[in-house]
């Protein structure tokens, strides 16, 4: 605990020597109520443990920030902190506490990008649930995940040369059987904690050429080591494809791509050795207050043994925005959209509008109906001192197919400066 | 140009009716997509075995050699990315 308000004091005001500078803070409290009967199926986004646990209601904090600035005109930095402590717990890893934190560094020319980015995440340790983590002992209590990435983007002529590596560190306890220092029996057993790492490396190596303004064709390989298990849980990708990016004119634009790689995982297994993405996207803005887009993708696996090409998820998303102005601090809106995922069980219809009430006051309701998993309602009222300071008051409640519900209600303000 | 602006949207259209057409594999395999993740991060907080990470461009990425196919991403993520 002491750490995170270290971080949170850091975040707020060390960084506060630079000049230009943005911050983005919201600070929400929260209360919880679930109607689960019975265990709730995992697909499911409330706790396992729902009936014991989150029953009744429960109260929770949560403070988020951002500062973003720049240090010169090539170097800018992001920093972000979200705090969340509550009564109800994370889901299934039943902790009670969890700070994110995400630093950001950039620098950027005309030709060469160059980031650093570094995160922290961070469980508290005392009730966390034993969890089953790939490639680590099982039942372990993850308490904190360290993640450092480097990423390098260069332009020459018409080449582009885009490196990533990304090193995780996995940090947990697990139990094992040891005899007790203190027993007289020295037969006597008991549970004892161990410390533990899990180490991975994803490394990224991509080459593309445009061979025009809209066309492009790329080369790219991806490997994700795991320093821990030998090679069970190592991947190879190998492949390539061709974009195509164009804005036809002030009110449409299109983009496409196509690729092939092939995948050498013990994990993953031979189904997916050779792999098809597609993609399109096309977006269409009508005059002013109506704009949208459709976006289909598609990932398609080639069987050997079976000479077929299979599918493994599509994906089709329509949405439609109308905005309209009024004569207050922001515009308002109705939105309205359909996701068409039947592999992977996640279509879904959405819909939702805001509307000013007062001058300075704002209703949003909302509703997402996806038949295989939930229907989400959602309603905030949103008052607004300026348009960068507001206070609010928020509901969600969540329906479990008839199963179980779970209903959030938060009262929070948002602030930037 | 002409010629190319026509008959792209039509090679499109063919491949996705020939990957709609086909048959579906055994195994589910959860994605993301990242043209709407929003990077908020909450599937990587919810995710029971680590699976997911923030990948090249700051958007999550799923690691399929962890993915237990559990599918609590999709419910918890506000921008429906997951497919």
């Amino acid at each position: 605990m002491k750490k995170i308000f270290i971080i949170l004091l850091l975040t707020t005001f060390g960084i506060g020597q630079f000049s230009a500078l943005t911050n983005w803070s919201q600070l929400s409290l929260n209360y919880f109520s679930t109607t689960a009967k019975d265990n709730i199926d995992i697909v499911t986004g409330a706790s396992q443990n729902a009936n014991n646990i989150n029953t009744k209601g429960k109260f929770g904090v949560q403070y988020q920030h951002e500062v973003t600035g720049e240090i010169n005109d090539k170097i800018s930095f992001d920093v972000k902190e979200d705090v969340f402590y509550s009564d109800k717990s994370h889901e299934q890893r039943n902790s009670f506490l969890v700070n994110d934190l995400r630093v950001k560094i950039f620098y950027q020319t005309e030709f060469t990008y160059f980031k650093f980015q570094f995160n922290n995440r961070y469980y508290d340790s005392g009730e966390t649930n034993f969890l089953n983590l790939p490639g680590v002992e099982q039942g372990t209590q993850q308490q904190t995940a360290n993640n450092a990435i480097l990423h390098y983007k260069h332009d020459v002529g018409k080449l582009n040369f885009n490196i990533y590596t990304s090193f995780r560190d996995l940090e947990y306890k697990y139990i094992v059987l040891s005899k007790i220092e203190d027993s007289k029996d020295e037969e006597e057993e008991g549970n004892r904690a161990k410390s533990a790492s899990d180490y991975d490396i994803y490394s990224l190596g991509k080459i593309t050429f445009n061979i025009s303004d809209a066309f492009r064709i790329f080369s790219r390989t991806y490997l994700k080591n795991d320093l821990n298990k030998s090679s069970e849980l190592d991947e190879t990708e190998l492949g390539g494809g061709v974009e195509f990016e164009k804005r036809l004119d002030f009110f449409n634009s299109i983009f496409s791509r196509f690729s092939y790689y092939n995948l050498d995982s013990k994990a993953i297994g031979d189904l997916f050795t050779h792999n098809l993405l597609t993609e399109i996207r096309y977006t269409k803005r009508f005059l002013f207050p109506l704009a949208g887009f459709v976006s289909y993708k598609n990932r398609s696996v080639y069987d050997d043994t079976q000479s077929k090409l299979l599918r493994v998820s599509n994906l089709v998303r329509v949405y439609l925005k109308y905005s309209y102005q009024t004569q207050n601090i922001l515009d308002s809106y109705v939105l309205a959209g359909i996701k068409y995922n039947p592999e992977n069980n996640g279509n879904m219809v959405f819909g939702e509008f805001n509307q000013f009430l007062l001058n300075d006051l704002y209703l949003t309701a909302g509703v997402k109906f996806a038949p295989e998993l939930f229907t989400l309602y959602s309603g905030k009222l949103e008052y607004y001192f300026s348009s960068l300071k507001s206070i609010w008051l928020k509901t969600e409640y969540t329906d479990f197919n008839n199963k179980s519900g779970q209903n959030i209600i938060s009262l929070g303000s948002t602030l930037i400066f | 140009m002409k010629f190319t602006k026509k008959i792209i949207p039509w090679l499109f259209l063919f491949g996705i009716l020939l990957y709609i057409g086909c048959d579906k594999v055994n195994n589910p395999q959860y994605n993301i997509d990242d043209t709407s993740c929003n990077e908020c991060g909450r599937c990587i907080q919810i995710c029971p075995v680590d699976a997911i990470e923030f990948g090249p461009n700051s958007k999550a990425v799923i690691d399929q050699t962890k993915c237990n196919q559990c599918g609590r991403c999709i419910t918890i993520c506000p921008k429906d990315a997951i497919y």
